[in-house]
């Protein structure tokens, strides 16, 4: 079993010629890229148009990687830089998605206990796994862009801390300390959903 | 491990990033810290609820128009591993193509391959800039004074005569050598017929090129500030006033006054610098006058230095001198420096006058001559005892010159600095230095780059 190429292997190759190494690029890198981006620009459409932007940077720029980092590390600088870019432009215009669901805090909408209460003794737990998906994702998403990103970043992408501080430029503490705050703000958004959890587990 | 220490690592220890033994040494404190265990037990949940966000899937038609612009590229950048597909293969082989199209259209594609590039379009650009600037230049020069003057850098070690670009055209006696091309002075100009009453205008030969070096058979003729003698008038002409500038040298040539007392009143004497009486005042009535229209001013029309001698003149030293000045012109510069030599040694009434040209052309037959050593003493000697003769400044280009010539460059450089405060000359002078400092560096340069040789 050979083993498989490494991303920055798979970008000299491209730079070679060979397109079919960059298709594994991307087959590599679509779904956490598109997903972090997604949760940063909170729009489908935006995020499949910058989905398409960081990969033609790739490709335009691909001869100016150095291999001084990871590639990885490249790419989502290239993501990141991308949609601090439309959130400036976004930011007098920014609202929430009309499809998007209510907040998971007590404010917002029905906790849990009262949807378990509607639903009778036995809640349906398919229902409550899709509630608790949505609420997830609104939590990430209401998560402060500092935290997002590094949320992401690790959690979607697996990039380790060090990775992350190179990407955003800030020293490696500072992204742990961030992805302490973030996840706490998520513990503390979905502590209704403690119990579900941790029977899933 | 405080509690702080704890707080830091528990991230990484929670995704696995944590080294073993700090891993230990953390769990052991998680173990007996209750509230560092509730912060890990907050954290870890919020980790599982990460876990759990939905993955979203891209959507397929934005990868596929970016895997088409990758493909496109990696075309262009070198040869695809991936075999092409047949349906792919929307164009033949070049080879195909030119047979199908015939040799022009190959052509024509290769030619327009390179039609976009911005490389070549800025180089075109350039060109066309550059030719349309060169079309225009003749045009613009037109009318242009200079225009029809070269002005050649001199090499190192030679000089060149003054730019006649700042000063009007001068009549020159010129003729071109059939077997060379050259346009060399005269060798005899032809005896200028005495003009009665008027005197014709002399056709006009500009040089339209200055010669790198002063052709060896020019000769530096006396030097003199020959006023204008007004022969119009009915009065004999008054003596002329030696300029302020000029001291004995100025004087006017005694045969032009022995020539003058053959003229009738109203009479024209014929010679081109010192009788024509309307001559404009400009700078070329105190400048040295141009070698050979000097010369000619010099000598009476009918008075060939070879052939018949004025009777007035009957000095021994003056026929010395103009032996030197035909000598020097046929090249035979020792003969030339013995008659300047014997001139200065035993100067005579009328010659005395003679000597700083005669010193002048001493050193320039011994420079001629490959003689530096002894052209540089004249040099020196014409220079010191004679600091107000009008050929100073080109003397001390000279001198300067053959100090170069001797590897003496510090002494080239002396004469050559006190050459710049002259205006005649200081344009070559400063060009002269320049020189000398580039050969300087460039002897600099040598040793250091042996050095770094050996360095390496």
């Amino acid at each position: 079993m050979t083993k498989d190429p490494s991303d920055e292997e798979l970008l000299r190759r491209f730079n070679d010629g060979d397109a079919e190494a960059f298709a594994t690029l991307v087959r590599r890198y679509e779904r956490p890229l598109y997903n972090f981006i997604l949760r940063s620009v909170r729009r489908r459409e935006r995020a499949d148009e910058l989905l398409q932007d960081v990969f033609l940077k790739v490709v335009q720029r691909s001869r100016d990687f150095k291999g001084n980092s990871k590639l990885s590390t490249w790419i989502y600088t290239i993501a990141r830089n991308l949609c601090i870019d439309h959130s400036r432009k976004m930011v007098f215009r920014r609202h929430k998605s009309l499809d998007a669901p209510g907040r998971a805090s007590s404010e917002d909408g029905p906790t849990l206990l009262d949807r378990t209460a509607a639903h009778g003794a036995e809640p349906d737990r398919a229902a409550v796994a899709e509630d608790l998906r949505q609420r997830i994702a609104d939590a990430v998403e209401e998560l402060p862009e500092e935290q997002k990103d590094v949320f992401l970043m690790r959690q979607v992408q697996g990039m380790r801390f060090k990775e992350i501080a190179e990407v955003i430029g800030i020293p490696e503490n500072t992204v742990k300390s961030r992805m302490r705050y973030a996840l706490e703000r998520l513990q503390r958004a979905l502590a209704d959903y403690a119990e579900y959890v941790q029977e899933l587990k | 491990m405080d509690c702080e220490a704890c707080t830091d690592r528990m991230v990484e220890l929670l995704y696995g990033e944590l080294p073993a033994s700090d891993a230990e040494t953390t769990r052991a404190h998680l173990d007996g810290c209750d509230e560092c265990a509730d912060a890990y037990a907050r954290i870890s949940m919020g980790k599982d609820f990460g876990s759990l966000l939905d993955m979203v899937e891209p959507p397929v038609s934005v990868l596929d128009s970016v895997m088409a612009v990758a493909r496109e590229t990696a075309a262009h950048r070198g040869p695809a591993t991936e075999p092409a597909l047949p349906e792919e293969r929307a164009t033949p082989p070049r080879a195909e193509r030119d047979e199908e199209d015939g040799a022009w259209a190959g052509v024509l594609r290769w030619i327009g391959s390179f039609a976009m590039r911005p490389q070549l379009a800025m180089a075109m650009s350039l060109l066309l800039i550059v030719g349309m600037g060169m079309w225009y230049l003749p045009t613009l020069r037109q009318g242009d004074p200079a225009d029809s003057h070269a002005i050649v850098d001199p090499a190192p070690g030679d000089e060149v005569g003054p730019s006649a670009s700042l000063e009007p055209a001068q009549p020159l006696d010129l003729e071109a050598n059939p077997r060379t091309g050259r346009i060399l002075p005269r060798e005899d100009p032809p005896p200028r017929p005495t003009p009665r009453p008027r005197h014709e205008p002399q056709p006009v030969v500009v040089a339209t090129t200055v010669e790198e070096t002063p052709a060896p058979d020019e000769p530096l003729v006396a030097q003199v500030e020959t006023p204008a003698v007004d022969t119009s008038a009915s009065n004999p002409p008054a003596p002329p006033e030696p300029s302020p500038n000029v001291i004995d040298d100025a004087l006017p040539d005694p045969r032009i006054a022995v020539l003058q007392q053959d003229l009738e009143p109203g009479e024209s004497s014929g010679m081109a610098s010192a009788s024509t009486a309307p001559r404009r005042p400009t700078r070329a009535a105190t400048r040295p006058a141009m070698a050979y229209e000097q010369e000619s001013a010099a000598l009476p029309p009918t008075a060939a230095p070879a052939a018949s001698p004025t009777p007035q003149e009957g000095s021994g030293d003056v026929n010395r001198y103009e032996r030197g000045l035909r000598r020097y012109r046929e090249r035979n510069y020792r003969g030339a420096a013995d008659d300047f030599e014997s001139v200065i040694q035993r100067p005579g009434g009328d010659t005395r006058r003679l000597i700083p040209s005669a010193l002048h052309h001493l050193a320039r037959s011994e420079r001629s001559a490959r003689n530096c050593p002894a052209a540089v003493r004249s040099y020196e000697r014409l220079l010191r005892q004679h600091p107000s003769y009008s050929g100073v400044p080109e003397a001390m280009i000279e001198a300067a010159s053959c100090y170069e010539r001797m590897g003496r460059l510090a002494d080239a450089r002396r004469w050559l600095e006190r050459a710049r405060t002259r205006p005649a000359v200081a344009a070559r002078a400063n060009r002269q230095l320049a020189i000398i400092a580039q050969r300087e560096r460039a002897s600099d340069r040598v040793p250091a780059a042996a050095d770094s040789a050996e360095a390496y």
